[in-house]
């Protein structure tokens, strides 16, 4: 099963004097298993596509298809769309309403028709994907720390079993601990099948655990590529304002006078190519 | 020309008043004048608790607390405390109080009850350095999130602090916002006021003199940076952080002898290291 | 994401304008007096005087016209509602018959002069809003309401909700847009079932959305008080209001104008010359 964006446009209030071209001719493709990162700053466009992705938003120009049907607005809910692509948006914690958390997990696929054993399962299946223990289940999520309540809120919907998540910056407010865990996550559903596009404006991260990349700047498609296409790119022309990981950055400057061969995004490469010169 | 003010903890424990522990116990810690101090360490460390206490938003319930010289405990001097001691706090939505740029940063002077006139010179250089002078009459919804941020500093900015606090002020913000507001801040330490970060990101704090690490309350690690940053990435693993890349490279080329060992931690310093050979 | 913000219907406009300069208590006043004589004049002859007063106070604003009119937007519905009830349900002398409908000339009458004092109401509300920066609204209410202090009306304390109101909005627009979108993609479906079900369905956004709001009202109010935040004590302005010529002369204009105005609907109403 893939995800397949053809020449995606979007304009937002279209004809009004507030007028924004959010996204302009881009196109992309994932499937099942794979991690797809879009890359880009606020403005860039990674929402509006994301967004496309489980039909909250429709497609002006261009398409988009999930397992080969085109999403429009009639057919999100008969086709099922945002039960096969879930959505964890930015900051999850914050759509938690329910008194207890299992209740919040199982929000999503009740509304899906699961119910009964399978519904018990997949509880737990999540709960244990997150890293949970059972007994958070009876207490009420607005009284856990802010770290577990995210783990909740991301458990919530990966118990809908989807076969595509969607991820907003899901590392946004971590510490390095949190963020390994998250990246353990993807990498998990992943290898269990799972599609996932991770939306984000780190670079490094997304260079570090991406399938493909894309990149996108002002609703233009950048570079759509594996990660070491899109580094080289990048460093060819730095045509965005994203700024460059560190050490991509220096290798790349160093490049350019000579000092070293390629470019790279590993500190220890870097610096065996430098004593390697000297 | 050090405008900054000194900090003193003596036997400073806290309290949560439905608590049934600390959540921070005796500590004893003294801030030089000008220094620039990164507090790290994990959610619950109790980072956040002893920063609140060096702007009076919190009081030592055992111990003593004191800024420039002064009892925190003592409330007739709060008022002058956070004239002293600005915050900057972690979401920039939850710090701007006003609908318009300019009137936002305007908010702290009037507070203060200076004169107008007065209030107008300060927003507008306020403004000038966060870069925000074209949009000070732009309503803040029509800002993205590191312009509020920068917004938010403008606002501190007009207060003229000679303290400056940060509660992991970058952490909601994107790469490039985030190297603005780090130069910003780089700015505020050479002119001299003392700066008091909590992070979790060492990428920020690179350009500080000095790091505290955190630890269920208690301070478990207080170098220079420098000594710091020669920790292993193992080690710095234990304590849940993650060891900026450029560091490692900067340690490994200096191990090799081939860059000076007081070379700083960022690009623009090695790579001007690495012309000289 | 988020360009719902941006549009902010009734938004400051800042320009360099006599009516931007003016004093926001002067312009809350005159508002307020010109909205209440909207409902006296009787004749609809005054209309297109009304109308042409308005053009000029828009010309004087230096706001662009199209700015102004897209306020009349959320109301236009409204507008045309009260058109038709007063076409159709005044009885008098018939103009135009179909069936069991007709078009009095009351009906006529009726329906011009409600629609125009409805959109009257709300440009002149506009042109306050879109000449008047929240801040100075929000002092000149303040000031305005400084009188009742004395009674023990907390006047600073509901200006300076006003005016965090007005900051908030587009941010809690957003944010509860947000979170729809969150619980759409967790397979709410907002427009299925009866009226209770579809109320139900939006339980699990007002609850978020009131954590959010008190969570933050929390970290602002911390925040204030960091930034001396000491209540209406010792606070100054950086734009003090200004009480001058400017006002005193828009006050005698003001008057001279609804004199003349009230003179001229009393001449239409009983005159049978016009």
């Amino acid at each position: 099963m893939s995800i397949v964006v053809k020449e995606l446009y979007h304009t937002y209030n279209l004809g009004l004097p507030t007028e924004v071209t959010a996204l302009s001719g881009v196109s992309m493709s994932t499937e099942r298993g794979e991690i797809v990162s879009v890359v880009g700053l606020m403005g860039s466009g990674k929402s509006t596509l994301a967004q496309h992705l489980n039909g909250l938003l429709f497609a002006q120009i261009g398409s988009v298809s999930v397992d080969n049907c085109e999403i429009t607005a009639k057919s999100v809910f008969t086709n099922e769309v945002r039960r096969k692509v879930g959505y964890v948006f930015q900051y999850p914690e914050q759509q938690i309403f329910s008194e207890t958390v299992e209740k919040e997990i199982s929000f999503a696929p009740t509304n899906w028709g699961v119910t009964g054993t399978e519904l018990t399962k997949r509880i737990k299946e999540s709960l244990s994907t997150v890293g949970l223990d059972e007994n958070v289940l009876t207490k009420n999520p607005f009284t856990l720390s802010s770290g577990i309540k995210r783990r909740v809120a991301i458990a919530s919907v990966i118990a809908a079993t989807p076969d595509f998540i969607v991820l907003d910056e899901p590392n946004a407010g971590l510490d390095a601990r949190g963020t390994e865990e998250l990246i353990n996550l993807m990498k998990t559903q992943a290898d269990q099948g799972v599609g996932i596009v991770h939306i984000t404006h780190d670079l490094t991260l997304a260079l570090s655990i991406s399938d493909k990349i894309l990149v996108l700047d002002e609703g233009k498609s950048i570079s759509w590529g594996t990660p070491k296409k899109t580094a080289e790119l990048l460093c060819l022309e730095h045509l965005i304002k994203l700024p460059l990981p560190d050490i991509l950055n220096l290798s790349n400057i160093l490049k350019k006078r000579g000092k070293v061969n390629q470019v790279t995004l590993n500190p220890y490469e870097l610096a065996s190519m430098i004593s390697e010169r000297e | 020309m050090k405008t900054g003010i000194p900090f003193s903890l003596k036997g400073a424990e806290f309290r949560y008043p439905d608590e049934a522990e600390n959540t921070l116990f005796p500590l004893d810690l003294e801030i030089r004048p000008g220094e620039w101090v990164a507090v790290l360490g994990p959610n619950g460390s109790g980072k956040t608790t002893l920063l609140k206490m060096l702007n009076a938003l919190l009081v030592p319930t055992q111990g003593l607390c004191f800024v420039d010289g002064v009892d925190s405990s003592d409330l007739n001097l709060t008022g002058s405390i956070r004239e002293k001691v600005s915050m900057v706090f972690q979401n920039p939505e939850d710090q701007i109080v006003a609908a318009i740029v300019e009137e936002d940063v305007a908010f702290g002077p009037e507070n203060l009850g200076l004169e107008p006139e007065d209030i107008r010179i300060r927003v507008r250089d306020a403004l000038t350095t966060a870069n925000l002078w074209e949009k000070r009459t732009l309503p803040i919804s029509s800002l993205s999130g590191g312009q509020k941020q920068r917004l938010a500093l403008a606002g501190i900015f007009a207060m003229k602090p000679k303290a400056l606090l940060l509660d992991e002020a970058l952490s909601m913000l994107d790469p490039y916002s985030k190297k603005e507001i780090i130069k910003l801040i780089i700015n505020e330490h050479k002119s001299g006021i003392t700066i008091v970060q909590v992070t979790h990101d060492l990428d920020e704090i690179l350009f500080a003199d000095r790091v505290i690490v955190m630890e269920n309350g208690e301070i478990t690690c207080d170098e220079s940076i420098n000594e710091f940053l020669r920790r292993s990435k193992e080690n710095l693993h234990e304590m849940k952080l993650k060891k900026p890349d450029i560091s490692i490279l900067r340690e490994l080329l200096i191990n090799k002898k081939i860059i000076p060992e007081n070379t700083k931690s960022d690009i623009d310093s090695i790579n001007k290291a690495l012309c000289l050979l | 994401m988020p360009l719902i913000s941006k549009i902010s219907i009734g938004q400051f406009i800042p320009a360099k304008s006599f009516i931007h300069d003016l004093d926001p208590r002067c312009k809350i006043v005159v508002t307020i007096f010109l909205m209440a004589e909207i409902f006296i004049f009787k004749s609809v002859r005054t209309i297109p005087f009304w109308g042409l007063f308005l053009f000029i106070l828009i010309y004087l604003s230096k706001v662009p016209f199209r700015a102004v009119l897209r306020s009349v937007k959320p109301i236009l519905f409204f507008v045309i509602f009260t058109i038709f009830i007063h076409l159709l349900g005044t009885k008098g002398n018939n103009l135009f018959s179909m069936g069991p409908f007709s078009i009095t000339k009351e009906g006529c009458i009726g329906a011009l002069t409600m629609s125009f004092r409805l959109l009257y109401l709300v440009l002149y509300a506009a042109i306050l809003t879109l000449t008047t920066s929240p801040s100075k609204l929000s002092n000149g209410i303040e000031s305005l309401m400084t009188p009742f202090k004395k009674i023990g009306f907390p006047a600073h304390e509901v200006a300076m909700m006003i005016t965090i109101a007005l900051r908030f909005i587009p941010t809690l627009f957003e944010e509860t847009s947000r979170i729809i979108k969150s619980q759409l993609s967790r397979g709410v479906n907002f427009n299925e079932g009866g009226l209770i079900k579809r109320a139900k369905a939006y339980i699990p956004v007002l609850v978020p959305m009131f954590a959010l709001v008190f969570m933050r009202a929390d970290i602002l109010a911390t925040a204030m008080e960091s930034r001396c935040y000491r209540g209406g004590i010792g606070k100054t302005e950086m734009y003090p209001l200004t009480w001058g010529k400017k006002e005193n002369i828009t006050i005698i204009m003001f008057i001279i104008i609804s004199f003349s105005m009230l003179f001229l609907d009393r001449v239409f109403r009983y005159s049978t010359f016009f």
